[in-house]
């Protein structure tokens, strides 16, 4: 029983990277995310993302800066309401990991807690220096 | 080995080698050809005495270090931790001098655990914060600020 709430939960995430991310049909976002998703700032609390058209939106933005911009998925798990996923994105040109944590509440994404490796994301851009 | 197991394995590696800085006892936690995926910061670095040689040597630099686990997870071979570093700048880091400052930054990490111990790392840490705290957020040469 257990197992089949976590091999739905982490089909649910799989499908919302596919979907909202890859093909970029984020009218689909409410099939995915709950109407009160929380998205976490990996540093300022003040800076989450509160609601479903706020994640959406932000999406948007994102997907407008790297219109080519595509995910794979390296490894996947969930234990409980859980679902953890690492990610490997290119576009631009770049190429950078994203590890994200979610918590699944009725069939949605209800929070996610998400840190994409910006660093390496400014080092390929040259906008901070590399380090030895 | 249950997921439980599995676990304790990965908390002992946060608390006792990472917080402790007992290196030595990641010959019992850690295969010898352990593999990272790490990010850009840290790297990926390859083979366990690879990584007891960083641990050791940024230990007395990233004074106290601590590893708050706020959750953690497991599934099969695989364990997922959420968690936020917290540490003292009081040695040379990256080619910054030490500033005495506070450094906390956040942490999501997945272990793959073979026969007891942890095989295989996937991570993302907040480390442009890290580097931002360290004052070492500037442009490579020959760019402008962006």
């Amino acid at each position: 029983m257990s197992d089949d709430i976590v091999t739905g939960n982490k089909a649910l995430v799989a499908q919302s990277i596919e979907v909202l991310w890859n093909q970029g049909a984020l009218d689909r976002a409410g099939e995915f995310l709950a109407a009160n998703v929380r998205r976490h700032h990996e540093r300022d609390p003040d800076a989450d993302l509160h609601g479903l058209e706020v994640v959406r939106d932000r999406l948007a933005n994102l997907r407008r800066a790297r219109p080519d911009s595509r995910v794979e998925i390296v490894r996947m798990f969930g234990e409980g309401d859980r679902v953890m996923v690492h990610l490997r994105s290119q576009g631009g040109g770049l190429v950078w990991t994203v590890t994200a944590f979610a918590r699944v509440a009725d069939g949605r994404i209800a929070e996610f807690w998400l840190i994409a490796d910006t660093l390496g994301l400014l080092q390929q851009q040259g906008s901070v220096r590399r380090f030895a | 080995m249950t997921q439980d197991d599995n676990k304790t394995v990965v908390r002992r590696f946060y608390d006792e080698v990472m917080g402790q800085g007992n290196v030595e006892l990641l010959d019992q936690l850690m295969a010898e050809n352990f593999v990272d995926h790490g990010e850009a910061l840290f790297g990926s670095p390859q083979g366990r005495a690879v990584l007891r040689d960083g641990i050791a040597a940024v230990h007395s630099i990233l004074a106290g270090l601590n590893i708050e686990l706020h959750e953690m997870i497991a599934e099969d071979d695989l364990v997922g931790v959420r968690g936020t570093m917290r540490c003292r700048h009081a040695g040379p880091f990256l080619g910054a001098e030490p500033t005495g400052h506070e450094l906390i930054w956040q942490g999501l990490a997945i272990f793959r655990i073979e026969d007891g111990r942890i095989a295989e790392r996937w991570f993302n840490s907040d480390s442009i914060t890290l580097v931002r705290q360290l004052g070492l957020a500037t442009p490579a040469p020959g760019q402008n600020a962006g």
